[in-house]
C-alpha cells in the first residue's frame, strides 16, 4: 500500500537547480513529517521544521538520524506563534502547499 | 496569510529566498493505469476548497506590491500522485479539503476497478502547481 508523490522528487530538483541551501539556514513552514527538510538538512547550516500539527512534528522528531542532530530541529507551532531561540535570521524560507 | 507572509519577512535576511508552492485552482484529473494503458476517469471535484488556493495566490502578490518581496522567478510545475490501492485512495481522498468529492459514477468506477477483481494497477492523479521564489528586500 503506497502513494508516491511526484512532486517531492520534483521540488527537490527545484532547490538543487535554482535555490542553492548548502551552508544555509533554511525554515521550512509547514513541515508536516519532516521529509523535505531532513532531506536537504545534511547539507545547511541548520533546518528547522515548524508545523502546527504535534504528531506531524513528533514523526519528524522520530525520523530524525543521529547524524543530524543539532543540524535540524522540529517545533510544533504556526508561523505566527513561531518564537525563534536564536538572533540569527534565515536565507531560505519553504511554503511547499502550506500557506 | 499576508500576516504570515510579513512574519516571513522578518525571520528572512534581506536578499534571503521565499519559495512558495501552491496547486492550480483547477480540478485534478483523475486516470486508472493497466500495464502501459492509461484510461481516463474524470476530475476531483471541489466546491470552496479552492478559494483557500487562489488566497495563497493573492496574499503573495499583496507582499510582492507592499514591496516586501520581489519575485525572482515564476513557474508551472505539473505533477502525478500514484496510488496503488483502494485502502490508499480511500487514505489519500480523506485527506483532501472537506469539500472535495468526486462524482459517484466516477468513485464506483474506481473502487471497482482497484478491488480484488478490478483490472486497475493504480489510481493516477494529475495536478499542476505554482512554483513562486520570492527575494527579500
Amino acid at each position: 500500500m503506497a502513494i508516491l508523490y511526484e512532486s517531492d522528487e520534483k521540488i527537490q530538483r527545484l532547490l538543487e537547480k535554482s535555490v542553492d541551501c548548502n551552508g544555509k539556514r533554511v525554515i521550512d513552514i509547514g513541515c508536516g513529517d519532516g521529509q523535505l527538510a531532513l532531506s536537504i538538512a545534511a547539507r545547511t547550516e541548520k533546518t528547522v521544521g515548524i508545523d502546527p500539527d504535534l504528531e506531524d512534528i513528533k514523526l519528524a522528531r522520530q525520523n530524525t538520524t543521529a547524524t543530524l542532530l543539532g543540524r535540524v530541529e522540529f517545533f510544533d507551532t504556526s508561523i505566527e506563534d513561531f518564537k525563534p531561540n536564536t538572533t540569527s535570521p534565515f536565507d531560505i524560507a519553504l511554503y511547499l502547499w502550506s500557506l | 496569510m499576508v500576516h504570515a507572509l510579513k512574519k516571513t519577512r522578518r525571520l528572512l535576511i534581506k536578499g534571503g529566498l521565499l519559495i512558495e508552492v501552491h496547486d492550480e485552482p483547477v480540478s485534478p484529473t483523475l486516470a486508472l493505469q493497466f500495464r502501459d494503458k492509461i484510461f481516463d476517469v474524470g476530475r476531483l471535484q471541489d466546491n470552496s476548497g479552492f478559494e483557500r488556493v487562489q488566497q495563497a495566490a493573492e496574499a503573495v502578490e499583496q507582499v510582492n506590491k507592499d514591496e516586501l518581496f520581489e519575485r525572482v522567478e515564476s513557474q508551472l510545475m505539473e505533477y502525478k500522485i500514484y496510488i496503488d490501492s483502494l485502502d490508499s485512495f480511500n487514505d489519500w481522498l480523506s485527506r483532501q479539503w472537506d469539500t472535495t468529492y468526486i462524482e459517484t459514477k466516477s468513485e464506483t468506477y474506481i473502487r471497482e476497478s482497484l478491488g480484488i477483481d478490478g483490472f486497475a494497477q493504480r489510481v493516477i492523479v494529475s495536478r499542476r502547481a505554482h512554483v513562486s521564489i520570492l527575494k527579500a528586500l
